[in-house]
């Protein structure tokens, strides 16, 4: 190889270098370890799945939705107990008769006594025969119509006597109101 | 004994490290010959007598074995040069 003229470091650094090629294969193997070992570690972080995609997360986003969606219906499916509905306004409403005609009051205590022992149709009766000729005692009779009809189940005829009590402005109509949105 | 062992203790690291670089510059340089280039300067590195090379690589003579290897070494040593890496780790 003198022949060919290279420089005399030059060749001294190529018969080295040649000499030393398991230096070199070993970088190799290294290198090549080194990248498998990143391809490795990398497959395992790589894949960000989004939370919605994992089966157990959108399993218990669905049962979330139906558990909210159950809650807030939960009041609007459930059947109110018109009955004892009725009965407790009958009870709030016995207040507000105090100081009318207590020839008329006793009438009105036949009507309430009837809708505590939940005889809706003989409340109804009574209420026929009560003498009402005042706006507030037509605003009365239709609070204890309401009253004897929701006993009897009949809650749209129950709705509409209590928006009468309510265009009236009598006592009742604060009761009206509160017995509208529970309805 | 205590020259061999001096120079054991002067080696440093850093110069195995550069070492096994200029190692793999030349082999890298070397990689990226011909398959006749790498197959005539291996046998011309590891000594084989020239009548072996010319055999094994059907060269019609003697003379044609020289010039080929020439420009082999050369462009070896061309690769090499130009390698960005080259520079750095002849720097004294």
């Amino acid at each position: 190889m003198s022949e060919e003229s290279t420089d005399p470091r030059m060749e001294q650094f190529l018969r080295d270098a040649f000499a030393q090629e398991d230096v070199h294969r070993f970088r190799q193997v290294l290198r090549e370890v080194a990248t498998d070992v990143e391809a490795r570690h990398g497959a395992d972080e790589a894949p960000v799945i989004p939370l919605w995609r994992k089966p157990v997360v959108r399993w218990m986003a669905a049962a979330a939705v139906v558990a909210l969606l159950v809650t807030a219906a939960l009041p609007y499916l459930s059947p109110v107990d018109q009955v004892q509905l009725a009965l407790d306004y009958t009870e709030r409403s016995e207040g507000q008769l105090r100081g009318a005609n207590p020839s008329v009051d006793a009438q009105w205590a036949e009507v309430r006594k009837a809708l505590h022992e939940k005889r809706p149709d003989d409340a109804l009766q009574l209420l026929q025969e009560i003498p009402a000729s005042g706006t507030c005692d037509q605003a009365r009779v239709h609070w204890y119509t309401a009253l004897a009809q929701l006993m009897q189940e009949q809650k749209d005829q129950a709705r509409a006597e209590l928006e009468q009590v309510l265009a009236s402005g009598c006592q009742e109509k604060v009761l009206a109101r509160e017995l509208l949105d529970e309805l | 004994m205590s020259i061999r062992y001096q120079e054991v203790e002067t080696r440093t690291v850093l110069d195995d490290l550069m070492e096994a670089d200029r190692i793999c510059l030349f082999w890298e340089a070397f990689e990226q010959l011909g398959a006749d280039c790498q197959k005539l300067l291996r046998m011309t590195f590891e000594e084989r007598p020239e009548t072996e090379i010319q055999e094994a690589l059907a060269f019609s003579n003697a003379g044609s074995v020289r010039v080929k290897r020439h420009k082999c070494k050369e462009s070896l040593v061309q690769r090499i040069q130009s390698d960005p890496r080259f520079a750095e780790l002849t720097e004294p």
